[in-house]
C-alpha cells in the first residue's frame, strides 16, 4: 500500500506543479460539434443523392430504351447511386467517431444508415423536392448540364419524329410555338388523336412525338412532359385525360 | 479545510476534480489498487511497470476531465484508459503481453473454478504442479481472450461495463467470452486438466 500511496503522491505532485494541465472544455465541444456536423452533412447529402437516384429511375424513358434509342439510360441513376453510397460511407465514418458508436456493430450502423437514408430519400422524392433539386442542378451547375445535354440532343431530332423544347407562345390548345435547345422555333399543331400526357403551358419544357409537317412546323401525335416521372396522367388520351383539348 | 469525499460518488468526484486536486486524490485513492491489479492480471507486467502504467493513466484521466461522458461509469472510463495505456506501453516495449507466469496462484484457481461446474476442483488443484499447468494454460491463452476473462471473472465486470471498457458491442463481448472459455477448455485438456 505504501507503493500505492507513492503513486497518488506522484500524481498530485505533477498536477500541483502544473506538469499536467487540463485539456480545455472547448476542445472537446469543438470535436463533438465537428463530428456531428460532418455526420449530418454527409447524411443530408446521402438522402438528397438517394432521392435523385429514385427520381432518375422513375424518369427512365422505357419506351425509348425498348426501341434502342436510349443506350445510356443507367448512367444518371448510377451516378447518383454512387454519390449516395459515398455520402453514406462518409456518414458511417463520422459516426464511428461519436461517443457511443462502439455500442453498435458495423453491420447495424450500415443497415440503419442505408434504411434511414432510403426512407428519407423516398419521402423527399414524393414531396417533389428531388424534382426541384434536379431542375436546380440542371439550371445552375454547368458540369451537370453537360452531363444531361445528350438527352436533350436526342430529343431534337424531328426527322426521326422527336422534338423537345420550351413552349414560347400558346395560341390555343391545338396550336402553339416551341423553341428547341438549338434555338429553332417550331409551330406545333395537334389533331383529334393526339395523346396529351401533359397540357402545354407557356414557359414549360415538353417533348413531342410526331412528324415534321413542313419547314419549321411539326405535327404532334403525343405530347409528353419533359421528364416521364413528372407526369401523373401517363397513358391517358384526349378523351380520358383531364387536360382535354378545347374544341 | 478538509472535506470528507468518502461519501461522494465517483462521478461527483469527477465534477469536483476540476480545480480541486483533493477530490481527484480521492478518486486516485479509490481506484489505484483495482487498476494496478487489473494491469498485472491482464498484461502480466511487473509491479513497477504496472505502477508506471497506472500513474500515466491517472494523469490522462486528469488531463481529459472535461471529456468525460457522464453517461458512463467512471470505473469503465478509467479501465478503458488504463487498457489503452497498457497496450501503448507494451507496444513501446515491443513486448506484447508476455505474461511470464505473473497471474497469481489465487487468480488462476479462481478463474478455473469459475469456468467449471465442479465444486471440488480446488481439492484437485491444490498441488503445485496443477497450478503451474493452469498458469501455462493462461499464458498460452490469446491476449484478447485472457483480458476478457480477467474482466468478466476476476474484475467482476458486467457485459455492458466490458463493452464500455473495450469499446466493443455487448453482443461481441458475449461472443468473445464464449470463445475465450472454449479456448481455455481446449488448452486445459491439452495440459491434462479436466475443466
Amino acid at each position: 500500500m505504501n507503493k500505492d500511496k507513492d503513486i497518488s503522491k506522484n500524481i498530485l505532485d505533477k498536477i500541483e506543479k502544473g506538469e499536467v494541465t487540463l485539456t480545455p472544455e472547448w476542445h472537446f465541444t469543438f470535436r463533438k460539434v465537428a463530428i456531428y456536423t460532418f455526420f449530418s452533412l454527409a447524411i443530408i447529402g446521402a438522402v438528397l443523392a438517394i432521392s435523385l437516384t429514385i427520381w432518375n429511375i422513375a424518369n427512365i424513358e422505357w419506351d425509348l430504351v425498348m426501341r434502342g434509342f436510349e443506350k445510356s439510360w443507367w448512367e444518371r441513376p448510377f451516378f447518383w447511386l454512387f454519390f449516395s453510397l459515398l455520402f453514406g460511407a462518409l456518414g458511417w465514418y463520422a459516426f464511428t467517431f461519436t461517443h457511443k458508436a462502439y455500442r453498435y456493430r458495423t453491420i447495424q450502423i450500415i443497415l440503419i444508415i442505408l434504411g434511414a437514408t432510403f426512407f428519407a430519400g423516398l419521402l423527399l422524392h414524393f414531396s417533389g423536392l428531388s424534382s426541384r433539386a434536379e431542375y436546380a442542378l440542371q439550371e445552375n451547375i454547368p458540369p451537370y448540364q453537360n452531363f444531361i445535354m445528350h438527352r436533350q440532343e436526342r430529343w431534337v431530332n424531328p426527322e426521326e419524329g422527336r422534338l423537345a423544347g420550351e413552349v414560347i407562345d400558346l395560341q390555343n390548345s391545338n396550336q402553339f410555338h416551341l423553341r428547341d435547345i438549338k434555338n429553332n422555333q417550331w409551330s406545333i399543331e395537334t389533331h383529334q388523336n393526339t395523346r396529351f400526357l401533359v397540357r402545354p403551358k407557356k414557359g414549360e419544357k415538353i417533348r413531342l412525338i410526331g412528324t415534321p409537317s413542313g419547314q419549321g412546323s411539326f405535327r404532334a401525335n403525343e405530347i409528353l412532359p419533359w421528364f416521364p416521372g413528372s407526369n401523373p396522367h401517363m397513358g391517358c388520351n384526349k378523351d380520358t385525360c383531364r387536360f382535354k383539348q378545347k374544341k | 479545510m478538509n472535506f470528507d469525499y468518502s461519501k461522494k460518488t465517483d462521478e461527483d468526484l469527477m465534477r469536483l476534480s476540476v480545480g480541486n486536486s483533493s477530490a481527484f486524490a480521492e478518486l486516485v485513492y479509490r481506484w489505484q489498487s483495482p487498476l494496478l491489479r487489473y494491469v498485472v492480471r491482464f498484461s502480466g507486467a511487473s509491479h513497477e511497470c504496472a505502477e508506471d502504467i497506472v500513474q500515466n493513466s491517472f494523469l490522462k484521466i486528469y488531463k481529459n476531465l472535461y471529456g468525460f461522458d457522464y453517461s458512463l461509469k467512471f470505473s469503465s472510463w478509467a479501465y478503458r484508459i488504463t487498457h489503452n495505456e497498457t497496450l501503448n506501453h507494451l507496444r513501446k516495449e515491443k513486448n506484447l503481453v508476455p505474461l511470464d507466469g505473473k497471474v497469481g496462484d489465487e487468480d488462476s484457481l479462481k478463474l478455473i473454478e469459475i469456468l467449471t461446474d465442479e465444486t471440488d476442483i480446488e481439492k484437485e488443484l491444490s498441488k503445485k504442479e496443477e497450478i503451474k499447468k493452469i498458469q501455462k494454460v493462461l499464458k498460452n491463452l490469446s491476449p484478447d481472450f485472457r483480458e476478457i476473462l480477467v474482466l468478466k471473472y476476476l474484475e467482476d465486470k458486467s457485459y455492458d461495463e466490458i463493452s464500455d471498457i473495450l469499446k466493443k458491442p455487448a453482443g461481441t463481448v458475449a461472443t468473445l467470452i464464449h470463445r475465450a472459455k472454449e479456448q481455455l477448455k481446449t488448452l486445459a485438456q491439452k495440459n491434462n486438466l479436466t475443466i
